[in-house]
C-alpha cells in the first residue's frame, strides 16, 4: 500500500500503541515471543523514520530497518492466532487485532 | 520643565565623564572568557545527551532481547544504533565549530593572538563545507529549504575563522559571530527537538518558525532526539510491563524477580523524566547562550563607540553560566543512571524462568 513517511510513522505509532496495549499473559509462549519480536520490529522501524533524514515528508514511504521487515512472518502468525481466539475472546484481542492489521497493512 | 531638563543634562555629562575611567576592559575580558567556557562545556553537555540516547537504545534492546530469548522466540540479535556515523560526526563537526569561536573570542579578548595555521581551526573549516541538513534531524519541524538554509548559515562562522582582520577587532568577530552562534543553537535546537506537537498545524503541515526572531517562540513538532529518547524509553518500558505480566502467569518464579522486574519499571520512568528535563535544559541552556552572546555583542559595541558604561553590564552570561552550572550536574546524574541501568542489562542479575508452555513451542509462528 502506498503511504507517504508521515502516514507510516502514524500508522506505526498507532499499531505500537496497540500491540503495547496487549495483556502478554493472555498469550501462550510461543504467540508472546511473537508479539514480542513485532514490537521490536516496529520499533526499530519508528526510530529509523525518527532518526533518519526525511526529504519530503510526502514522499512514499518504503520500509527502512530489516528488523521490521523480518517480523512479518512473527505478525502473520500472530494475526492468524488472534482472528482464530476473536471468536471467543473478541473484546481481549480487539486492539491486538487492529495493530496487527496496521503494520501488516506496511509491510505488504 | 527647563530646569528639570537642565539637571537631566548635566547628570548625564557628568555620568558620561565618570564613565570615560570607570569602564572595566579586564571584567569585560572576563565576562566574554567566562561565556567561552560555558559555550564548551554546553557542547560536550550536548555530545553526552546524543550518547545518552545510544546508551538508553542499547539497554532498550538488551532488556527485550532478553525478554525474547526466555520466551523462547527467535529474535533479531543484531542492535542498530540510532544514529549512523556520519550523522554523528556532523554534529561533532558544528559543536567544534561552536567550541572553536568561543575559544577564539576567549583568545582575543585575553590580547592574543589567534593561530590561522591551527591544524584544529583548518580541520574545524574543512568540516563546516561538507555538513548537510539531512545529517540532522530536522525535517519534523523545517522545510527542506529552511533546514538547507540553516546549515549554510552554519558555514559563517568559517569566514570568522580565517579572516585576517579577527585578530584587531573583538568587535569585528562578535557582531559577525553572533548570526552563525544563533544559527548554530537553532540547528541544535530543532535537533533536539520536542516529545510533542506544539503546534496544532503539526497534523498536516510544517509549523513557520522565525528563525530571525526570539527562539522561545519556536513552535516545534514531535520529532528529533527528545522524541528519539522518549521513544527508547517507552518501548523499554513496555518490555518490563510485558515481564511483570508474564510473571503473574508463571508460579514458579522466584519471588525476588518479582521485585526487580517492578525496580527496573519505576527506574526507567524516572529516567524518561531527568533525560527529557536535562534535553529541554540543553535546548533553554541554548537560548541561553545566544542572550548572552547579544549582551555581550552589545556591551562590546557600546564600550568601541562611547564611553558610557553599560548599565545591564552582561547580565545574561551570569545566567548562562547558572544553566550551564545545573545542566552539567544534571548530566552526570543521568549519565550515572543510565551506566548502572546499562550493566545491570548486561549483567546476568536477573533471570526469568521460562515458562513450560514457552520452552515446548519450539520456536515462534509456528516453526
Amino acid at each position: 500500500m502506498a503511504s507517504s513517511y508521515q502516514d507510516a510513522l502514524s500508522k506505526l505509532l498507532t499499531a505500537q500503541t496497540a500491540l503495547n496495549t496487549q495483556d502478554i499473559s493472555a498469550l501462550p509462549g510461543a504467540q508472546a515471543a511473537n508479539l514480542e519480536k513485532a514490537k521490536a520490529g516496529l520499533y526499530g522501524e519508528i526510530q529509523a523514520l525518527q532518526a533518519r533524514w526525511i526529504a519530503s515528508r510526502d514522499d512514499n514511504y518504503q520500509v527502512a530497518t530489516t528488523a521490521f521487515r523480518d517480523c512479518e512472518a512473527e505478525l502473520k502468525d500472530l494475526s492468524k492466532w488472534v482472528i482464530k481466539k476473536r471468536r471467543t475472546d473478541s473484546e481481549i484481542f480487539e486492539l491486538l487485532y487492529k495493530g496487527l492489521g496496521i503494520a501488516l497493512s506496511l509491510l505488504l | 520643565m527647563k530646569s528639570t531638563l537642565k539637571i537631566a543634562v548635566l547628570l548625564f555629562l557628568s555620568f558620561n565623564a565618570f564613565g570615560c575611567s570607570f569602564i572595566d576592559d579586564d571584567l569585560l575580558n572576563q565576562e566574554i572568557r567566562d561565556f567561552s567556557r560555558g559555550v564548551v562545556i554546553l557542547s560536550g553537555i550536548i555530545q553526552k545527551d546524543f550518547s545518552l540516547a545510544e546508551q538508553v537504545n542499547t539497554i532498550s534492546f538488551t532488556d527485550n532481547l532478553r525478554f525474547q530469548l526466555e520466551l523462547g522466540g527467535d529474535p533479531q540479535t543484531t542492535l542498530k544504533p540510532l544514529f549512523s556515523t556520519s550523522d554523528i560526526a556532523a554534529r561533532q563537526s558544528l559543536l567544534a565549530a561552536l567550541d572553536g569561536y568561543a575559544q577564539t573570542l576567549a583568545v582575543v579578548a585575553s590580547g592574543e593572538l589567534v593561530a590561522s595555521t591551527n591544524s584544529n581551526i583548518l580541520g574545524t573549516v574543512e568540516n563546516l563545507k561538507s555538513l548537510d541538513s539531512g545529517q540532522f534531524n530536522l525535517s519534523h519541524s523545517l522545510s527542506l529549504a529552511d533546514s538547507d538554509q540553516l546549515v549554510s548559515d552554519v558555514g559563517l562562522f568559517e569566514g570568522l575563522f580565517i579572516l585576517p582582520e579577527r585578530d584587531a577587532s573583538l568587535v569585528h568577530i562578535i557582531r559577525k559571530g553572533g548570526a552563525a552562534l544563533k544559527k548554530t543553537a537553532l540547528l541544535l535546537y530543532f535537533d533536539i527537538g520536542a516529545t510533542k506537537d506544539q503546534s496544532g498545524k503539526c497534523g498536516y503541515t510544517i509549523p513557520k518558525n522565525n528563525v530571525e526572531g526570539d527562539m522561545s517562540s519556536l513552535r516545534l513538532c514531535r520529532g528529533g532526539l527528545r522524541s528519539i529518547v522518549e521513544m527508547a524509553i517507552n518501548y523499554d518500558t513496555s518490555t518490563w510491563k510485558d515481564q511483570l505480566s508474564h510473571l503473574k502467569a508463571n508460579s514458579s518464579a522466584d519471588p525476588g524477580t518479582r521485585g526487580k522486574i517492578i525496580q527496573k519499571l519505576v527506574d526507567i520512568q524516572e529516567l524518561n523524566q531527568s533525560l527529557d528535563q536535562l534535553l529541554g535544559g540543553t535546548q533553554e541552556t541554548l537560548a541561553a547562550m545566544v542572550g548572552a552572546h547579544e549582551e555581550i555583542a552589545s556591551t562590546v559595541n557600546l564600550a568601541s563607540h562611547s564611553s558610557v558604561p553599560p548599565l545591564s553590564f552582561v547580565s545574561k552570561t551570569g545566567l548562562f553560566l547558572q544553566k550551564v552550572s545545573a545542566l552539567a550536574k544534571a548530566v552526570t546524574a543521568a549519565t550515572a543512571v543510565v551506566s548502572e541501568m546499562s550493566a545491570f542489562s548486561k549483567s546476568d542479575n536477573y533471570s526469568q524462568p521460562a515458562t513450560a508452555d514457552s520452552s515446548s513451542a519450539g520456536g515462534v509462528n509456528g516453526k
